[in-house]
Parts: structure tokens; C-alpha cells; sequence
């Protein structure tokens, strides 16, 4: 393919841009990549006895007798549990912001396209949900179905698509008072055509770009529902959990606490550079396509 | 309903007429918008206005006179509040969205700014085809081949159609509104100010364009403006709006050689021309248009007006018609002069063209 | 070569004797072009601005009209820049001036119209507050003396209840009065030069008509620099007109004699293309084509591409020299020479 010279056809054009526009698009969807094929490969090649405890050699340094980042205070092997953590955090934190990417477009779309009184329901809906304390429905979430993966993703998920929702409103309300809108609705083009014509791909970008930054937010709120307990059951590879275990052992063995870190803080600046890399583009395409 | 008439016509599809023989009829028109507060707007406020087939009927005012209220109410963007609207003989005043389809196809719009009319992520081929794709004009190729046929129609390059519209300078994005309005062969167009965005060496290519596509197409245009010379040149009837109403009416040559109303007098002695000296003697109007929320008692026009009288601050002068065509709503209608004289060149010949 | 220079004086009822006040010599400004050489918005441009005239600088967007007026605002937005030339105020040379010392200009000896006048005013003080400032800026002058100024400033320009007016803030006014109020900013310190872009294309007919009649009898005496794209606007408050097409001045002259004898074949193209008040309608005649953009490449005459009297001739770039009494930038000029 010759993607790069067939600037012709206005398509080719946007993915050659894409490939080759935004440095920090580049460096972060390698991270990110990483990360993936790291979840997949532990899901398909990690036994589960590769995060057993082995007591004899508990809390050693990294490196000791082919444990790469050490073990903790059980003797785990710190890669294998940031291996094995990458369902817990990156799983979670993904299916959250898919939930709550969903549910903020709907609804900011419905209530930026009625006019009437179905606006005012939903933009009411999304500041109740705005108002009401993250900690206190995770609590409540944590006491009714228990620790675990669906629990906290679910929690996730419903308490932070209003963030989604008004800035989803905002734009979309934006791109529906544009006079093409009018036009196309004039010339006797259908609701759904309008949509999925003018409207989404209007708002497309800026759905990526909050959906990269909420994803980041999202892996961190998990680590710190873990740590406080609320999140993954106690012995699961959560990067919270080790992050939590690792408190007692912050003087004698710190890799403990340095291993998750590491893990949460390359997963979250690979997402950063994603959501900024492709607003940097989006900008950029902007400028020239509304000169 | 008031079907009486069909028009042979060649070609085309035959056009039901009312009994005054218009395509496009609108009856007391009163459009009203809420204003922050609660308080009423009065946009429009009952307005008549009748397009006959391939005629050009022109709705002059300025800006908040709700002339482009007019037209969106027109092709139903806004609820009239009152009045009635009839179009190829149906009453659309009330058709839902749906029922409104097969009228949408007949009945187009282009825009004044060719800038925001179109989506800038569409090619041109994706824009043209919008409303061929929307009234399920034919097949893929079809449509292709229509979209190549518009675009020859208005004088753009084949190779437009693959291109974005930030690739093209303003008088041609205009080119490409309009093939877009053209493409299901309206029977007819409303233009909110199609060329008041564009430079004037432009404005006279898209001026041409749409005559010639009416002389074509027998299209009926109504052209919203502010510009009353181009008003006069492309129009044959023109509508002068102050404050959501009429104040006068006739045809263009009438209306501007021959003006009633004193609004008209000084919107036609406002309207700057390249002459040296032209403006001698111009007639000023004071202060600024009034809110259309809160308006002036008795005429709407007389805190601007240079011969009022006291009757206008309390009496509301109806909008009379004076001779067959002719209306005007002034207790002193004809009392100011005219501010140029329409007929001074009548006996010469027209001035060639630089390009002849 | 300067526009006025050339000008035969029997030919101009212009006051050859004014002080010179403003000139701009040679102006070239330029926007880098990604791997090629920079695009020219305005290309090798003379102007000369005498005491008491107003100078109509005419042309359609593109053309580099709007580009002049920052320059000599200093305002020039990056990535452009002037490359060449001079432009010279009261025989001060401003254009390589330090921020700050052209700031001072700004306001003092140059006022500024702009189109929008909300562009100019800010939105969130007073008109009294920002006319104050102003004063105060750029004099020596108590409070009392500056608020009276501004009073007197806003009542200079037809302000009715100006001294209530003082206290408004610009969105409490109607366009036709924001726009006084825009004009009254640029006029309190007395500058030199006045600098008005498009200073009625934003308004109704008749508040167009109002601020017009304002320029024409209140700031008749002024020195002023009127962009505009309006021939009509041009004809009713200028003195002299400069014609551009594609960054350069194609023609000038006094606007009696470019509106009743265009030369140069744009000018006569313009004034096909505009709409007149004649029973007879002759047809409008549009200037086919389109003028080049900032992409094109502009080789010879710049209006050839669409110009019906070009020849193999205009492959070569005429200058703007005197032919048949006035400037005029062509082989083949329209019209009568002297």
C-alpha cells in the first residue's frame, strides 16, 4: 500500500496523517501495545501456580534467583503478580470506560438533540449523579455485591459517565447548531442519517480523547479502590493490592511498592500521550479541513 | 384546498397553483419566539407573501427585521404561531417531519454562508449527493452521475467532487450549496442572502448562475436581503420588512423608482453606490431599529421616522393596497422623494459589457 | 515611486501642499509556505498619506488590503512578517520599532477602527473606563481631565447622553453606537493617522449610512487610511483610492477619476460586477475565474489569468507607473489617459 503518496483521496490522506503525525501518539500506542500483548500473553501462557508464595524467599530484591523485580513478603514473584494484575487494572479500567464512554454519549447526545423537556430530565439525571459522593456509592457497591472484578468495574463504569456526558452535550450541541445541520434537515435528510452523518463523526475526537484520559483515570481509581480495600478481593494481583501491601515494607523492601507503581505510572502516561497525541491530530485536521 | 390551476410546463412536473395563481403562499404569518425573561418576541408578525412559478420575489430588511425568520418558517424550521402556508397547493403549515418529505424534495434552501452550510469532514460528492441519498433518487452510480451532471451545471471542475470544502475559496463553496439545492430539481428556492458573504466580482458569477439555472430549471426564487440594489436587479417583486412586518410592496421597479413608505425612501438613500457626489442629498434616519420585544406603539416606525406625525405614535396604519400589486402600510404614504432617479438612463443604450 | 508623486498636479484637486505625514515605502509582508518560498500578502506596496486627505484602500478579501493596515499597526500576525520596506510616520521610521515603543504609537499617533468594534473594545469595562484609559496612557492628565475628555470624545461623535454612556458597558449598546464609541477610542489622543478597516461593512443599511455621514462631516479634515471592499463606502469619504488586486496596487488616483474613468481592466471589472439603480438592469458582469490564492504561484500580471485584454505581453509583470496622467499597474490600460 502507498499510503503516503495516495494523498488524492481525502481518506488515505487522514490515515497517512495517523501514522506519522504526532510523535506522542507513536511513543504511547507502542506503551499501550506493550501492555496489551503483555495481558494477553499472560492470560494465555502465565500457569496459575506462577503466582504462588514461596516463604524461604520472601521480600528478596530484584533479581534474586531469577525473580527479575524480587518477590513480596509472601515470596511471589513480582512480575508474574504485575503480570497477573493486568486483568485486574487495565481489564477493569477498560470495560469502565467503554461503560461509561456508552452511557455519557447517549445520553449527552439525547440531551443535546431534544430541545423540550427530555433535555432538562437527563441534564437533571447527570448533575444528580454528579453530586452524589464517588466513595459512598463504591462503599455501598463494595457491601451489596462484594468485592471483585464486575463490582468494581460497574462502580467505575455508572459513577463517572456524567463527566462524559456534559462535555458530550456541550459539542454536540455545538455541531447540531451548525447551519449544515439545518441544511441537511431541510433537504428532508432523516434524524438517524444526521446522526450518524454530521453528529458523530463531529464529536469523534473528542469522544478519544476523553476516552484515553478516562481510561488513565480510571486505572488509577482502581489501583486506589484496591488499596483502600473496596476494590479487588485481598490476594488477587491487583496493582492497588500491592500497592497496599507494599506500605509495611516501604524501608527494607521498596521494590515491593516501586514494581506497581512503575506498572500504573507507564500504563497511565501511555494513555496521556495517546489522548493528547490525538488531539494534537484532531486540531491539526481541524485547521485544515474548516479553514 | 385552494387547487385551481395546473401549469403546463415542459419538462417539468406540472405546479398546483392558489387562486392567486402563486406556487409558494404564505397567509398572515406570525411567528413569535420567547425571550429570556418570558417576555414575547414578535419575529415576524403577520406577514403575506405569495411566489408565482419563475418568478423572483425579493423580502428586503435589515438585520432583525425577520425577514430570515420568514424564510425558515417558510420551509417550516420555525412553528408559525398563527397564518397559514401553502405550497404546490397543500397546506404544510402543520405536516409532521415525515409528511413533509415529498415537499422538501420541491421545496430548497441555500444559505448565506457557504462556509458553515457545509460539513467540513463531506468531499463535495458526499455534500451534492446529501439530499439525492436522503429522497432515494437512484442506485449509486445514479447518483454519481447526477452529482458529476451538478457539478458541470454550476461551473466547477470535475475533479471538485473529491475534494473538501476547505479546498475551495468561497464563491465556489457557494457553487457547490447550490448544486446541492439543485439536485432534485426544486420547483422552488428560498436564498438567504446567497451572495451578501461574497466578494463582488464573485457575487455577480453566482447572480448569473442562479438566473440562469431559474431560466432553466423554471424555478420560483425567493431571495432574502439586505441589498436593495441587488434586490432590483435580480427580483421582480420585492417585499420591504421593517420589525416583523410588511411596509411595502410591489415590483421592483415600482418599489425602488417609485417608493411610499419613508423606510424605504432611506433604506434606498442609505445604500451606498460607487458614483462621485451620489450622495448629496441623503435622507438620515436617527437612533437604531427597536427590540422586536419591546416595540413602539402605532406605527413601528415612527421613532425613526423623518415626517411623522402625531396620529403615527397611537394609530397603526394598516398595509393598504394602493394599486393592483401595490401595498403600503403609511398614513403619509408618497410624501418623501425619491432618492435617485430609476429612469434617468432609460432612453440611452445599455453600456456594453467590457467583454464584448 | 509614491502614489502622489506621480499624480500630475493639474490632474488632482488633492492639496499637494499637505505636510506628508505617513509613508510607506516598498512593504512586503510575508507568510512562510511549508517547502517552498513565502507567500507575499502584500508585495512591494507605496504608500504616501498626506495632512488632511483620506486615502480609500480598495480591494476584495486576499487581496492584502486588511495586511497594510496591521502592518502599520505593527500587528502583523505570525507567522508573517514584514520583510522588506519602510513605512514612516511623521518622517519617524516605525516599522522595526521595539514592542513597547510601538505601542505607544498605537493610540497616540495612530487610531484604529476595526470592523467589529467588540474586537476592539473590551467587553467586561465601562466605555468611560476604557476612554480613560486611554487618555491617561498617553498624556499627562488628571482624572477629572481625562473623564471630561472622554466625554467630550463621545459627544464629538454623535453619542447622544454621552455622559451617561460613560457608564455603559459595549454590549449595553447598539452596533451603530459601539461603533461611535470604537471611533471616539481612536480619535481621543489626536492621532495622526487614523486607520479604519471596514468600519461600516458590520452594520445595517442605515446605521452604515449614519457612521458614513459622521466620517464624511466630522472627521472630513482628518488623515485617515479607509480599507474597505465597498467602492460605494470609498466614493463617499475618500480623497484618493488605491486599487489592489493580489497583494500590489494595481491603480490610484483621485476617486473622482478612478469611479467615472477606471483604467486598469480589475477596476473596470469591479464596477461592472456591482448592482446599479437603473431601470434599464444591465446585466452584471462578473470578473470570471477566481484571484490567486495563497497557494498559487503568480507569474507576470497577477489579474491576467482572468482578464480579457491580457496578451503574451502581461507574461511579464507591469509596474505601477504613469500611463496617461495616472498609475496604473498595466500594458493595456481601459479608459482615456490625459
Amino acid at each position: 500500500m502507498t499510503v503516503a503518496h495516495s494523498t488524492g483521496s481525502p481518506r488515505r490522506f487522514k490515515l497517512s496523517r495517523l501514522s506519522t503525525g504526532s510523535l506522542q501518539l507513536n511513543v504511547g500506542l507502542v506503551i499501550f501495545t506493550i501492555l496489551l500483548l503483555a495481558l494477553i500473553g499472560q492470560a494465555l501462557f502465565m500457569p496459575a501456580s506462577a503466582l504462588d508464595g514461596d516463604l524461604p524467599s520472601r521480600l528478596k530484591g530484584p533479581g534474586y534467583q531469577g525473580h527479575v523485580f524480587g518477590t513480596d513478603q509472601l515470596g511471589r514473584d513480582l512480575l508474574f503478580r504485575v503480570l497477573g494484575g493486568l486483568p485486574w487494572s487495565l481489564g477493569i479500567a477498560g470495560l469502565a470506560t467503554l461503560i461509561l464512554a456508552s452511557i455519557g454519549t447517549v445520553l449527552g447526545l439525547i440531551a443535546a438533540w431534544y430541545t423540550n423537556f427530555i433535555r432538562t430530565i437527563v441534564l437533571l439525571f447527570i448533575s444528580t449523579v454528579i453530586a452524589f459522593p464517588f466513595l459512598v456509592l463504591a462503599l455501598v457497591a463494595v457491601a451489596i455485591i462484594g468485592r471483585g472484578f464486575w463490582p468494581i468495574t460497574l462502580t467505575l463504569g455508572l459513577i463517572a459517565w456524567p463527566v462524559v456526558a456534559r462535555v458530550i452535550y456541550a459539542e454536540g450541541r455545538g455541531v447540531l447548531t451548525r447551519e449544515y445541520v439545518l441544511a441537511a434537515r431541510l433537504f428532508g435528510v432523516s434524524k438517524w442519517s444526521i446522526l450518524f452523518v454530521h453528529v458523530l463523526p463531529g464529536i469523534r475526537p473528542t469522544i478519544l480523547v476523553m476516552g484515553a484520559f478516562l481510561f488513565a483515570v480510571m486505572l488509577i481509581l482502581e489501583s486506589a479502590l484496591s488499596f483502600l480495600g473496596l476494590g479487588a478481593p485481598l490476594n488477587a494481583p491487583s496493582w492497588g493490592n500491592m500497592l497496599s501491601d507494599s506500605r509495611q515494607y516501604l524501608v527494607n523492601a521498596p521494590w515491593m511498592m516501586l514494581v506497581p507503581a512503575g506498572a500504573i505510572v507507564s500504563a497511565v502516561i501511555s494513555l496521556n500521550l495517546i489522548g493528547d497525541g490525538v488531539a494534537e491530530i484532531s486540531r491539526k485536521r481541524a485547521r485544515a479541513v474548516e479553514a | 384546498m385552494a387547487d385551481v390551476s395546473k401549469t403546463p410546463n415542459a419538462g417539468a412536473e406540472a405546479r398546483t397553483l392558489t387562486k392567486s395563481g402563486n406556487l409558494l403562499e404564505a397567509t398572515d404569518l406570525k411567528v413569535t419566539f420567547r425571550a429570556p425573561g418570558g417576555r414575547k418576541l414578535h419575529a415576524v408578525d403577520t406577514i403575506s407573501i405569495g411566489v408565482k412559478p419563475r418568478e423572483t420575489v425579493g423580502l428586503v430588511g435589515e438585520s432583525g427585521s425577520g425577514k430570515s425568520t420568514v424564510a425558515l418558517t417558510l420551509m417550516r424550521a420555525h412553528e408559525p404561531e398563527s397564518g397559514q402556508i401553502i405550497f404546490d397547493g397543500l397546506d404544510i403549515t402543520h405536516l409532521s417531519e415525515r409528511e413533509l418529505l415529498p415537499i422538501r424534495r420541491k421545496l430548497q434552501v441555500v444559505f448565506q454562508d457557504p462556509y458553515s452550510s457545509l460539513d467540513p469532514r463531506m468531499t463535495v460528492r458526499r455534500i451534492v449527493a446529501e439530499p439525492l441519498k436522503a429522497h432515494r433518487y437512484g442506485n449509486r452510480s445514479v447518483i454519481n452521475d447526477r452529482v458529476d451532471e451538478l457539478l458541470e451545471q454550476v461551473g466547477l471542475p470535475p475533479d471538485a467532487a473529491q475534494r473538501l470544502p476547505a479546498q475551495f475559496s468561497g464563491g465556489q463553496r457557494q457553487r457547490i450549496a447550490i448544486a446541492r439545492s439543485l439536485a432534485l430539481e426544486p420547483m422552488a428556492l428560498i436564498a438567504d442572502e446567497p451572495v451578501s458573504a461574497l466578494d463582488v466580482s464573485i457575487q455577480a458569477q453566482i447572480v448569473n448562475l442562479l438566473r440562469g439555472l431559474q431560466d432553466r430549471l423554471n424555478i420560483a426564487f425567493l431571495v432574502i436581503a439586505h441589498d436593495l440594489a441587488l434586490v432590483h436587479q435580480i427580483c421582480d417583486r420585492i417585499v420591504v420588512m421593517y420589525l416583523g412586518e410588511a411596509v411595502e410592496e410591489g415590483s421592483a421597479d415600482d418599489v425602488v423608482g417609485r417608493p411610499q413608505h419613508p423606510y424605504t425612501v432611506a433604506l434606498l438613500s442609505a445604500t451606498p453606490v460607487p458614483v462621485v457626489g451620489g450622495d448629496a442629498e441623503r435622507i438620515l434616519l436617527t437612533g437604531d431599529p427597536p427590540s422586536p420585544i419591546h416595540r413602539p406603539t402605532g406605527c413601528r416606525f415612527h421613532p425613526r421616522c423623518p415626517i411623522v406625525q402625531e396620529r403615527c405614535k397611537t394609530d397603526k396604519p394598516p398595509l393598504v393596497e394602493f394599486a393592483p400589486g401595490r401595498k403600503v402600510s403609511c398614513f403619509y404614504a408618497g410624501q418623501m422623494d425619491p432618492p435617485r432617479d430609476l429612469w434617468a438612463h432609460e432612453k440611452e443604450p445599455l453600456p456594453e459589457s467590457p467583454e464584448d | 515611486m509614491s502614489i502622489v508623486e506621480e499624480v500630475a498636479p493639474s490632474a488632482s484637486p488633492v492639496p499637494e501642499t499637505g505636510e506628508r505625514v505617513l509613508r510607506v515605502n516598498d512593504l512586503v509582508v510575508e507568510f512562510p509556505r511549508p517547502d517552498r518560498s513565502g507567500f507575499r500578502a502584500v508585495n512591494g506596496v507605496d504608500i504616501e498619506l498626506r495632512r488632511g486627505e483620506t486615502l480609500g484602500i480598495v480591494g476584495e478579501s486576499g487581496s492584502g488590503k486588511t495586511m497594510i493596515a496591521l502592518s502599520l499597526l505593527g500587528i502583523v500576525p505570525l507567522p508573517g512578517k514584514i520583510i522588506e520596506g519602510t513605512i514612516s510616520l511623521r518622517g519617524r521610521r516605525i516599522d522595526n520599532l521595539p514592542p513597547r515603543e510601538i505601542r505607544k504609537v498605537r493610540g497616540n499617533d495612530i487610531g484604529i477602527v476595526f470592523q467589529d468594534p467588540m474586537t476592539g473594545l473590551n467587553p467586561v469595562r465601562t466605555v468611560g473606563s476604557q476612554l480613560m484609559e486611554s487618555a491617561l496612557r498617553h498624556n499627562n492628565l488628571s482624572r477629572r481631565e481625562a473623564e471630561e475628555r472622554a466625554f467630550k470624545a463621545l459627544d464629538d461623535v454623535g453619542i447622544p447622553a454621552a455622559r451617561e454612556r460613560l457608564k455603559a458597558y459595549p454590549h449595553e449598546l447598539s452596533g451603530g453606537l459601539r461603533q461611535r464609541v470604537m471611533i471616539a477610542l481612536a480619535l481621543i489622543n489626536h492621532p495622526s493617522v487614523i486607520v479604519a478597516d471596514e468600519p461600516t461593512t458590520a452594520l445595517d443599511a442605515t446605521i452604515q449610512a449614519q457612521i458614513l455621514d459622521l466620517f464624511r462631516l466630522r472627521l472630513a479634515r482628518s488623515t485617515m487610511i479607509l480599507i474597505t471592499h465597498d467602492l460605494g463606502v470609498a466614493a463617499e469619504i475618500c480623497d484618493r483610492i488605491a486599487v489592489m488586486y493580489a497583494g500590489r496596487i494595481v491603480e490610484t488616483g483621485t476617486i473622482e477619476d478612478v469611479l467615472s474613468n477606471p483604467r486598469h481592466p480589475y477596476t473596470v471589472g469591479l464596477l461592472a460586477a456591482v448592482p446599479k439603480f437603473d431601470v434599464r438592469r444591465p446585466k452584471l458582469v462578473p470578473i470570471p475565474g477566481q484571484p490567486p490564492t495563497a497557494d498559487d504561484v503568480v507569474r507576470g500580471c497577477a489579474f491576467s489569468p482572468r482578464c480579457s485584454f491580457a496578451t503574451p505581453e502581461c507574461e511579464e509583470r507591469p509596474l505601477l507607473e504613469d500611463r496617461g496622467g495616472r498609475p496604473v499597474a498595466c500594458w493595456h490600460p481601459r479608459g482615456s489617459g490625459v
